[in-house]
């Protein structure tokens, strides 16, 4: 069979009924048989450990953004999608940091919507890592507790593989954490932090999201920063003080920023900027 | 700080604004507003009645006319409301009226003061009002009060009081000028009396030196002067005739010659008397007394004598004699011895002449030669009238000469003191015109205060007529509810736009896209606008409606506020 025919084959079984739960791999997943064995080099999506997540509830009780439904949010999620998939594939760019200013930005949100925005792309396979160590909180907002999270593979008590799960979404795996530690910048400076960049970015296509402390909050950014390809600064109207956006800027100055998002803003179109 | 550097804002930025402070806007507008509109409504309405009270003068004069007659008027008016507004009066008045009964005396007495204002009307005003601008004046009482019947009931009294002050005040300033001006009057009279006197006595003291009589004094001394030149004149001539007169009649015989028909003049008894003497004398001397000669002629002497009348034998021609001829013998005997012949025979003399006085009768009290017989020549009887004539007028004109020097030494003294008495007269005078001035100064104010009192007897001077009695008024004069509440509003807003501003200024968040570039220096990729759950949704519903909710309220409740308030 060809490749084509087989994407039709998958997109004419693609179900309408409700996905059961199922604890193993033997779900069928959007990503073809071929497009799999490339990712062997990398963690096969497919074979994560599938979870169910209420998009409706997750939606009400955390804005978090699964499907389509608020018209003008997703399309917001949608054009910052499209933008940073642009500049990152422009630049070869696969490993992108998501943080912030100071707390409260919605820069966590940002991090999961985005990825799960990304998630729809077909030529795209994301993957959401909660690197906040300190105070993690992705599995709060999928309300989803893992067996095992980050730090488990930091420690060699699971493989990444194990550790990761996958949403429902073909294309998204999520590794999450649900321990969190005092000494996040060592553990992120640790050499077994790198492999596990390696292991997580490998694979064509593969982008990988780590959701980040804000630069206020303490230095795990500037010590992740150089490893990853790219920054992304997430700001909230309204919540985000011009000091700390000074202090951030300069922060975050040898760093390879890929743009800002102004998050919560009131204004009634969404207004944005074509980067220069 | 809150927004671009630009500090300019665009209608987004106040939409933003507006979306984000509306809470703070009403909050602050709306507090603000209730406490206008509770003011507004809740103050205690004031009602007014105020009267105009005319004050017509009889005279202005002319330097108080138009702009300074308010002036004036405004002073005598607070003159006048002093004496009104006694203690007495307010209490009188919040007795009267049961006013501020909560109040003390000594509060409610300023409480009625507070409430009370005299206010003078502009000319201009009064001109349109009564078409009348000469001077006159009018003020306007006005009193306020919760009540409106009150305040037009204490109004009334409050304009009795200030035209019965007026009638009282004015009758009473005008008897005390008129008794004070009698007493300045009487005094002054009594001094100008003493100094009339004064300048009487003085007059009478120096009438001959007043300075009105120099001229005359000047005139009289000239033809004094002159008179006794003439009577000097007068004399030297007099002299003169009586020296002729008397050496004619010395050269002239008193006694007319008759002569016997040889042409011998022929003695008369008193001329033999005369000569017989003369040989008595004579012979007295050389002779004795025993020698038949000079008893011969005595006899014939004494005969002459009884027949003629006058005078015998003369003693003192004897003793006139004997006296000469002992200063002979005196000298004769210095220079001779006692034995001389020429000695001896003055001794001799003296002796006969001694003898013979003896025997002379006793002196008789005029023997002058001259009277022993009437002379009976005409001419010499003539001259010696003459001489007699003229000896009078020269006594009386040498009497008169005295009189002039005399009259002269006066006059040359009157006119001496003329200066001096000019001086003080001048002195007294003066002194003098300056009480009658001050005398007639005071008999003007006198007769004014007079025609004051008369008028003021008649009602005919300066008074107070009400042009405008009190009415009761039907709306209460303050508070301006309306403008109140204007204000209120207009504070509320501006309250409410200040706080927004104060809100906004120290807001230092991010807001819209621009803060972020200008801060971040990177403009943002997308704006995430807020993501609203159902949830969301249903609690702004909520506060939607709580808020509509609340201004339902609040406006209810104001309305009922007012509308009991203007009830």
């Amino acid at each position: 069979m060809g490749r084509i025919e087989r994407a039709l084959e998958h997109a004419n079984r693609k179900p309408t009924k409700e996905r059961e739960k199922s604890v193993d791999n033997s779900a069928p997943l959007a990503i073809s048989k071929e497009q799999a064995e490339v990712d062997d080099l990398g963690i096969d999506i497919g074979k994560l450990t599938k979870i169910e997540l209420d998009s409706k509830r997750l939606f009400q009780q955390h804005r978090v953004i699964m499907n389509t439904q608020d018209s003008i949010a997703s399309s917001a999620y949608k054009i910052l999608r499209t933008r940073v998939l642009q500049r990152m594939r422009s630049n070869g760019w696969q490993t992108l940091a998501v943080t912030g200013t100071c707390p409260n930005e919605g820069k966590t949100l940002t991090a999961i919507n985005l990825a799960l925005s990304m998630a729809r792309d077909v030529n795209t396979t994301t993957v959401l890592v909660d690197l906040d160590l300190r105070r993690p909180t992705i599995h709060k907002y999928l309300e989803h507790v893992p067996r095992y999270g980050v730090l488990d593979c930091l420690n060699d008590r699971a493989t990444i593989e194990t550790a990761m799960v996958c949403p429902g979404l073909e294309r998204l795996g999520l590794l999450l954490n649900s321990e969190p530690v005092e000494s996040s910048s060592e553990m992120l400076a640790s050499p077994k932090m790198a492999q596990m960049l390696t292991a997580l970015k490998a694979g064509e296509n593969r982008i990988v999201i780590f959701d980040m402390p804000p630069l206020s909050a303490s230095d795990d950014v500037l010590t992740f920063g150089p490893l990853v390809d790219a920054v992304l600064i997430v700001t909230a109207e309204g919540v985000s003080q011009h000091q700390t956006l000074a202090q951030a800027r300069e922060l975050s100055r040898d760093m390879n920023i890929i743009g800002t998002v102004l998050n919560r803003s009131s204004d009634s179109t969404s207004s944005y900027y074509y980067y220069a | 700080m809150s927004d671009s550097d630009s500090k300019e804002l665009t209608l987004e930025d106040y939409k933003g604004i507006l979306a984000r402070r509306w809470r703070v806007f009403s909050l602050v507008s709306s507090a603000l507003l209730t406490i206008g509109v509770v003011i507004a409504f809740g103050l205690p309405p004031v009602y007014e009645s105020s009267g105009l009270v005319l004050v017509e003068q009889q005279e202005v004069p002319e330097y108080l006319v138009r702009s300074t007659v308010t002036g004036y008027a405004d002073e005598r008016l607070r003159v006048i409301t002093q004496r009104v507004m006694t203690r007495d009066n307010l209490l009188q008045i919040r007795d009267a009226h049961g006013l501020y009964p909560e109040l003390t005396d000594t509060a409610a007495q300023n409480e009625v003061k507070r409430n009370v204002a005299v206010e003078v009307v502009q000319s201009d005003v009064l001109l349109s009002q009564i078409g009348r601008d000469d001077g006159t004046i009018a003020f306007t009482v006005t009193y306020g009060h919760p009540s409106a019947e009150t305040a037009y009931e204490v109004d009334t009294d409050l304009i009795d009081l200030y035209l019965e002050e007026n009638q009282r005040v004015r009758s009473e300033l005008a008897a005390d000028t008129s008794e004070f001006l009698d007493d300045q009057a009487r005094g002054l009279a009594v001094e100008i009396a003493a100094m009339e006197e004064k300048l009487a006595i003085f007059k009478r003291d120096n009438a001959d030196s007043l300075p009105e009589l120099s001229d005359l004094n000047l005139q009289l001394m000239d033809r004094t002067e002159r008179d006794v030149e003439t009577s000097e004149r007068e004399i030297r001539a007099l002299r003169e005739t009586i020296t002729l007169l008397e050496s004619e009649l010395a050269q002239l015989s008193p006694y007319s010659v008759v002569l016997d028909a040889a042409g011998n003049p022929i003695l008369g008894p008193s001329d033999r008397l005369k000569l017989l003497q003369r040989q008595y004398l004579q012979l007295s001397a050389i002779y004795s007394q025993d020698h038949p000669d000079v008893s011969k002629l005595r006899r014939e002497i004494e005969a002459l004598s009884s027949q003629t009348g006058s005078a015998g034998i003369n003693r003192e021609a004897l003793e006139i004699e004997l006296v000469a001829r002992r200063d002979e013998l005196g000298a004769a005997r210095d220079r001779y011895a006692p034995n001389h012949p020429d000695v001896l025979q003055l001794q001799r003399v003296v002796e006969n002449l001694q003898q013979a006085i003896a025997m002379a009768p006793p002196a008789s009290a005029s023997t002058n030669l001259a009277d022993v017989a009437p002379p009976d020549n005409p001419l010499y009887i003539q001259k010696q009238v003459q001489l007699e004539a003229s000896k009078i007028e020269l006594s009386a004109s040498l009497g008169r000469q005295t009189q002039l020097r005399q009259r002269l030494s006066d006059l040359e003294s009157r006119l001496m003191n003329t200066p001096e008495v000019e001086r003080q007269y001048q002195l007294l005078s003066r002194g003098y015109d300056q009480l009658v001035s001050q005398y007639d100064e005071v008999n003007q104010k006198q007769r004014e205060a007079q025609i004051a009192m008369n008028l003021e007897a008649q009602s005919k001077g300066e008074r107070f007529t009400l042009l405008e009695s009190p009415l009761m008024a039907q709306l209460p004069a303050s508070p301006n509810r309306v403008a109140i509440l204007l204000l209120a509003i207009i504070i509320a807003v501006a309250a409410g736009a200040g706080g927004v501003a104060i809100k906004e200024a120290t807001d230092s968040s991010v807001r819209g896209a621009r803060d972020v570039e200008t801060y971040l220096e990177i403009p943002p990729i997308v704006t995430i606008p807020n993501i609203y759950t159902d949830a969301d949704i249903k609690s702004q519903r909520l506060r939607r409606s709580a808020l509509i909710a609340a201004i339902v309220t609040w406006l209810g409740l104001t309305s009922i506020f007012v509308v009991q308030a203007s009830a």
